[in-house]
């Protein structure tokens, strides 16, 4: 079942066109990845399917709303990770997720779980200007979970973290979505949207430029190659396109000199630089 | 509307507004110069040289009680039209001292003492004349009101006629501060940190829309405008004369205000703007409440009738010198509302054109 449906979305600001006739759809539980470089329109979209941006054309559906027509119903079941800090300074992290339960109606039961279950629970009462970068991302996320939504969007949600703290969100998102939560994830990195996403879409310039698993993508747009390193240093790359090419590992493998082997496949950031001109983090 | 979410965000802001120092700043500061003003001029008719003229054919007490007081310069007079004349020309006011007024205050009776008020005088003078009337009246006999004073203007005389004394001009001078503060600076710095800080895009996906997050402003500034209100008016012992209308002039002048501040959170995107503008327009609202100071001008007031505060200046004074009436300040009441209904529409159109 489709949770996200967009169909020929379009959104102009003056004359510039920020996203142009975009389609796709999110299955439910399905961790979709959206990339693209700065200004290519991912968070703009990401407005237009939360309701905070009428679009220009086009339509879009989230967990069975309108997002235009229906923002009242369609509120309660999204969550939102925004690709800024946007939490009260002057409050603790409880006083943050007390707030939100009372505009959302949740019992404050929830407040404590939640902080317990993104690891705040001891430094609840702290006032976030005593927070690091993590502790707030892990706040945001509790706060954009509070309310149980149905599909969470997150929008660069690992930005500028320490690797480890990446990590625990990166295993957040598997669980959520093992638990049937549909993500639709923008990020700049590669790897994470390769570990993450079932399906990722690249967006440049407003428009949809390839849209399949990460696999598919590196298969299709990468070559099928192996290089190998030999313990003199000498580096010999084999293409898997070459019918002798097994033949060929065989004779390097019977010589115990390898120290190395890399396969040649592609990277997603290879990809998309293949298929735009552009680089992900310009 | 979803009062729950009106009710969490006015929660959440009341809290934490006054953990930002400088709205806290900005709302102690009416309090803290009235608090200051009470200890520098204790009582403010002291502290003024008056001129007053007397008329007294029959040789009243009142006038030696008068000539012991080191602050006033008596001129006495042979007739009543002297008094008129020498008012207008040389003192704040005059005197017109029945004979017999003496005996009949001794018997209980209520004689009818003549005050001449030189309207050309500044405020601060005219009220410190009109409350050393007042008291020195008043210490003749122990007993409350023994004299009527009939008050007769001289010179030209504006809008506020008649009944304010110095500390009820400085009063309404910090209630309108005060309610200016909170509705120029705390309201639209509410609204303005929402969105520097871009937590009014979570405010606007939760279930509280545009009018949920304005109406919890909005509650939040009455709130605090009310309760600075209230303790200036405790601290200056100002719950006299026709209190329900100083209330109903509050809430509406709190109101109007508070719309003003949203008008101004709407159009603003950060806090140099708001601390920019709000002192301007401050500035503005408060203007009229100085009239009482600064004394009558014709072609000033011209100006300030412009201003919607002039209204709850004029309501407020009227209404804490226990000379307003329902039927006397609706004009008053009418403006005000009038003016809240135009700048809630403005602020509607302002959401609104945010929204797009």
């Amino acid at each position: 079942m489709n949770v996200i449906q967009v169909v020929n979305l379009t959104r102009t600001f003056n004359s510039l066109l920020a996203v142009d006739d975009i389609s796709f759809s999110v299955e439910e539980g399905e961790v979709f990845g959206f990339l693209g470089p700065n200004g290519a329109g991912k968070t703009t979209t990401i407005r237009m399917l939360t309701g905070q941006l009428q679009p220009t054309s086009g339509w879009a559906r989230v967990a069975g709303c309108d997002v235009v027509k229906e923002q009242e119903r369609l509120k309660p079941l999204i969550g939102v990770v925004f690709e800024y800090q946007n939490l009260y300074e002057r409050m603790s992290a409880r006083e943050n997720l007390e707030f939100n339960a009372r505009l959302y109606g949740v019992g404050q039961h929830r407040v404590n779980e939640l902080l317990e279950r993104v690891g705040l629970l001891e430094r609840a009462n702290d006032r976030l200007q005593h927070y690091s970068n993590g502790m707030r991302q892990r706040l945001l996320i509790a706060r954009a979970l509070l309310h149980n939504p149905s599909v969470l969007f997150l929008d660069e949600p690992t930005r500028g973290l320490d690797p480890g703290v990446a990590l625990e969100i990166r295993r957040l998102v598997v669980q959520l979505a093992q638990a049937g939560v549909t993500t639709f994830l923008t990020t700049h990195y590669m790897d994470e949207a390769d570990q993450l996403c079932r399906r990722v879409a690249f967006i440049n310039q407003g428009r949809i430029v390839a849209l399949d698993t990460p696999e598919q993508l590196k298969l299709t747009h990468g070559q099928r190659n192996v290089t190998v390193i030999l313990e003199g240093g000498e580096r010999i790359t084999l293409s898997l396109e070459d019918k002798d090419a097994g033949q060929s590992m065989a004779k390097l493998m019977a010589t115990r000199q390898i120290r190395t082997l890399h396969t040649g496949e592609a990277t997603l950031e290879e990809v998309f630089l293949q298929l735009t001109g552009r680089r992900l983090l310009e | 509307m979803n009062s729950r979410a009106i009710l969490t965000i006015a929660r959440k802001d009341i809290i934490d507004a006054v953990r930002n120092l400088y709205i806290l700043f900005g709302l102690l500061l009416p309090i803290g110069l009235s608090l200051f003003l009470s200890f520098v001029f204790p009582d403010e008719g002291e502290m003024l040289k008056l001129t007053i003229a007397v008329y007294d054919p029959g040789g009243s007490r009142l006038v030696t009680e008068l000539q012991t007081l080191s602050q006033v310069t008596l001129r006495q007079v042979a007739s009543e039209q002297l008094l008129s004349d020498e008012v207008k020309k040389n003192a704040v006011g005059g005197l017109a001292i029945p004979v017999g007024f003496d005996t009949a205050l001794q018997a209980g009776e209520k004689p009818e003492l003549g005050a001449y008020v030189n309207r050309r005088r500044g405020g601060g003078e005219i009220a410190a004349f009109q409350q050393l009337v007042d008291q020195q009246v008043w210490s003749l006999v122990d007993q409350e009101a023994p004299a009527r004073v009939v008050w007769t203007d001289v010179g030209t005389s504006a809008g506020f006629q008649g009944e304010f004394r110095f500390q009820r001009i400085m009063l309404v001078m910090f209630l309108v501060m005060a309610l200016g503060m909170t509705g120029t600076f705390m309201v639209p710095t509410l609204l303005v940190e929402e969105k520097e800080k871009h937590t009014l895009d979570s405010l606007l996906i939760s279930p509280a829309g545009p009018k949920e997050i304005a109406a919890g402003k909005a509650l939040t500034g009455m709130s605090y405008s009310l309760l600075c209100a209230g303790v200036l008016i405790a601290m200056n012992k100002g719950w006299v004369g026709n209190w329900p209308i100083t209330f109903v002039t509050l809430v509406l002048g709190s109101l109007f205000v508070v719309m003003v501040g949203l008008l101004m959170g709407s159009l603003f995107q950060n806090a140099h703007q708001v601390n920019t503008w709000s002192s301007i327009i401050l500035l503005v609202l408060i203007a009229p409440s100085w009239i009482g100071l600064v004394g009558p001008a014709t072609l000033l007031e011209v100006f300030l009738r412009l201003i919607p505060t002039y209204y709850m200046t004029h309501a407020m004074g009227l209404s804490l010198a226990g000379k307003a009436t329902f039927a006397l300040v609706w004009g008053d009441m009418a403006i005000l509302v009038g003016c809240i209904a135009v700048v809630f529409i403005a602020v509607v159109w302002a959401i609104k054109r945010e929204g797009k």
